[in-house]
């Protein structure tokens, strides 16, 4: 095989063991962050849960405070 | 067998290079994301904590607001009389 075609196969495996390291290096940190991710999704899920409540303790809240201020307003 | 060799060089200065380079970008782009995703994380994990006392903090803004509907009601009506 002529030299020619050697340095062809060098060349060629320089390439891929770049990529190749390239790749795996972003598979890492795509890795990394569908874990990040799960965990942001899970408390986001716990954020949801715990302001839940607000909605309905609001209306009861207006609803408490409308005959103050129905009187409010005649006076 | 001179073009090879200018094939190689090709491969070696202009390929290489440039697989190189895409790559670098690919890999600062994804490392952005992910310190971005790790800040995300942070905040969403302080915020949380913070929600924590929210649930009870609203039952007790409701029994207050009860006892003073209660309150005012019952001035009302002694303003409403003397006012007669």
């Amino acid at each position: 095989m002529p030299a020619a075609a050697w340095a062809t196969l060098a060349v060629a495996a320089l390439i891929i063991l770049f990529a190749a390291v390239g790749l795996l290096r972003v598979i890492l940190h795509l890795r990394a962050v569908r874990r990040t991710l799960g965990s942001v999704l899970g408390g986001v899920t716990l954020v949801a849960e715990r302001t839940a409540p607000v909605p309905a303790a609001l209306g009861s809240v207006n609803a408490s405070l409308k005959p103050v201020r129905d009187f409010c307003e005649t006076v | 067998m001179v073009l090879w060799w200018i094939g190689n060089a090709v491969l070696l200065f202009v390929v290489l290079p440039v697989v190189i380079a895409l790559l670098n970008r690919v890999l600062a782009a994804v490392e952005r994301i992910r310190a971005a995703a790790d800040d995300i994380l942070a905040g969403g994990g302080e915020l949380a904590g913070r929600l924590e006392p929210v649930p009870a903090a609203l039952a007790r803004t409701g029994r207050t607001i009860d006892e003073v509907a209660v309150g005012a009601t019952r001035y009302a009506g002694s303003v409403a009389k003397l006012l007669g």
